[in-house]
């Protein structure tokens, strides 16, 4: 099971790798799907299947459909890129991305430090949650309780998120209108 | 893991997916002959009696043909789109319940591939992926038509999984509970979906008509208007593949829809047949029987209305979607909510 | 555990190289949707110790709804962007107004 875990990981961040170096941005599109989808299989190793199933709902089912539709409006490159096929390949370093790769690299180094400094076999709160049989065992039926929480404890943040996305829509939808007025 | 268990999973997996291609193949011919018969002409009859072997000789035929990769495709993206199309295809037959269980040799096998606690959210997912071969395979054949073609495919899927969601959600009110397996078990007999949920319903399959891009909305490959859609610059087998994958869509679609709507292997009289001391395997087949009934209507009814129903403008379609698709489908989920809280539970 | 916060770092890591590299708005969105995904791993991870309240579940539910939202509008505005400016490449677009 952790082969699989491993697997999935890998593909994960080589098609990130992609994205951030494809200079190809029809396939880096569609390596961003892949890491997606993968994402999706790691939150089932995370025993979140309905948060997986929301990924792949909304996240690949929608926001790479939007991107793709974008990418079909907005690039003229996309078609030259297109054409030229193969012979676009990712090019790994470049001057001008030194910054970022430092950057990427330094933070990289930081985050890896502290997980790596934590004991996460003795952690108090995680002894707490085993003994009062708080974990997640992945026998249990999750979706049931997640409904019941967002309708219950988490209504609050459930019903800001219910006009936040009400204002996010009008807004897109005046931003896209076609301009008559001028 | 189980190894017992694994080999039965593969051998159902095999079987659901043979039969799942073998209905789709002779889909092609029963649209051929019911056109014919819509036009009062013959249908398809030179190859074996009735044109039997006719899906066969198609097939021969595709991939015997020249396949033609254009100079200006991107060719990664050009051989993905197919293979997405069909893929996506394929995986929702999973966790469709095609029957009870049935005892081999003291083993109870279920004759549901996984019964995964999410099916609906599962099939909603696939749907969503479904429109993927198709834009994939239109932009990347870089021709105009493709591209149009492709963005319709996108913006009608978007706009009509929407109201595919709602009339679901409506359905989720009724039954409360995600797992296909337990929606079916509870509309045991003649206690179908259907009487709780008819507007649902009809939302349902005319947005399924919509996802599947069948005609009245098959703008996506409207010839009239963009030659051959998505797949004008597709040659041999992956033109077939596309092709191909509608059928299993189309089989899929009337699939879920039994399930969700018509009781899947739920058929009148399932339970005095049991008392009457008919065996439980006996019942378990004539299950499978009924739910294969109910999909080949559901799959006649999808090419009844391809041969009378004429194509929808780009913007009837996306009014409709948008201004009576979605309010109805809201209206059905208030009407819902008020009668199951009238009726206290 | 820390098998999924190193897998978390690392796309977030790349998620930074992708924001401040690229030359493509599209690109830069994703890369913010990567350090985004990186985060939800992260709650999701920690979420496996709450089987009660899904604290990190419900969180991260809302999360991708949120990211969803983001996108829709920064690509409306990524559009017009575009229409004014005929580029979509952030460090050309210099203008404040038009």
């Amino acid at each position: 099971m952790t082969a699989i875990f491993y697997i999935l990981a890998g593909i994960m961040l080589a098609a990130a790798c992609y994205v951030a170096v494809s200079r190809d941005i029809a396939r880096a599109v569609f390596c961003f799907f892949g890491v997606l989808f993968a994402m999706a299989g790691l939150y089932i190793f995370a025993l979140a299947d309905f948060v997986a199933v929301t990924q792949i709902l909304v996240y690949a089912g929608g926001v790479v459909v939007l991107m793709i539709f974008a990418l079909m409006l907005t690039d003229k490159q996309l078609l030259e890129n297109i054409r030229r096929g193969e012979s676009s390949g990712p090019r790994l370093f470049r001057a001008r991305a030194l910054p970022s790769i430092l950057l990427a690299l330094a933070v990289f180094a930081v985050l890896l430090q502290v997980i790596t400094a934590v004991d996460w076999g003795n952690m108090a709160w995680r002894h707490e949650a085993v003994a009062a049989g708080n974990r997640i065992t992945g026998h249990e039926n999750m979706v049931e309780n997640v409904g019941v929480n967002l309708m219950t404890r988490y209504l609050l943040p459930f019903e800001v998120i219910s006009v936040f996305l009400l204002a996010a829509l009008i807004g897109a939808a005046y931003l896209a209108r076609g301009r008559t007025n001028n | 893991m189980d190894i017992a268990l694994l080999i039965e999973k593969v051998i159902l997996i095999s079987v659901v997916l043979g039969i799942s291609l073998v209905t789709a193949m002779y889909t092609t011919l029963a649209e051929r002959k019911i056109a014919g018969f819509l036009q009062d002409r013959y249908g398809p009859n030179r190859a074996g009696p009735f044109g039997i072997l006719q899906p066969l000789a198609d097939g021969v035929k595709l991939f015997t043909k020249e396949e033609i990769i254009p100079r200006e495709a991107n060719r990664f993206l050009f051989v993905l789109g197919p293979s997405l199309a069909m893929l996506m295809a394929c995986v929702g037959t999973a966790v469709i319940p095609w029957g009870e269980e049935l005892e081999i040799g003291g083993r109870t096998v279920s004759l549901q591939i996984a019964d995964v606690n999410i099916g609906i959210l599962y099939i909603f997912g696939v749907v969503a992926l479904g429109v993927y071969g198709i834009m994939i395979g239109g932009w990347a054949s870089n021709n105009k038509y493709s591209l149009l073609s492709a963005i319709r495919a996108a913006s009608q899927n978007i706009s009509y999984e929407i109201s595919l969601g709602l009339s679901l959600i409506a359905l989720l009110m009724v039954t409360g509970t995600l797992s296909l397996g337990e929606i079916v078990e509870q509309q045991r007999g003649f206690n179908w979906n259907i009487w709780y949920q008819p507007l649902g319903f009809i939302l349902f399959l005319t947005c399924s008509f919509a996802e599947t891009n069948r005609n009245p909305f098959d703008l996506v490959e409207c010839e009239t208007e963009l030659v051959g859609g998505y797949h004008t610059e597709y040659s041999s087998m992956k033109l077939g593949f596309f092709l191909f994958a509608e059928y299993i869509n189309i089989f899929v679609a009337s699939a879920v829809m039994s399930t969700l709507y018509f009781g899947g292997y739920n058929f009148p009289g399932m339970d005095a047949l049991a008392q009457a001391g008919v065996s439980q395997n006996w019942i378990t087949l004539i299950g499978v029987g009924a739910m294969f009934v109910k999909v080949l209507l559901f799959i006649f009814f999808f090419i009844w209305v391809r041969w009378t129903v004429p194509r929808f403008r780009y913007d009837q379609l996306m009014k409709l979607g948008w201004n009576i698709m979605i309010p109805l489908a809201i209206a059905n989920i208030v009407i819902t909510g008020v009668v199951i809280w009238l009726t206290g539970n | 555990m820390s098998h999924f916060l190193i897998v978390g770092a690392a796309l977030f890591s790349i998620g930074l190289y992708t924001v401040f590299s690229r030359k493509n708005a599209i690109l830069v969105l994703i890369g913010i949707e990567f350090m985004l995904n990186a985060a939800i791993l992260n709650l999701v991870a920690f979420g496996r110790y709450d089987r009660i309240d899904n604290e990190g579940q419900v969180f991260a539910i809302f999360a991708i709804v949120l990211a969803a939202a983001t996108v829709a509008v920064a690509l409306a505005i990524i559009i017009n962007v575009y229409k004014q400016y005929k580029t979509i490449d952030p460090d050309k677009i210099k203008d404040m107004k038009y």
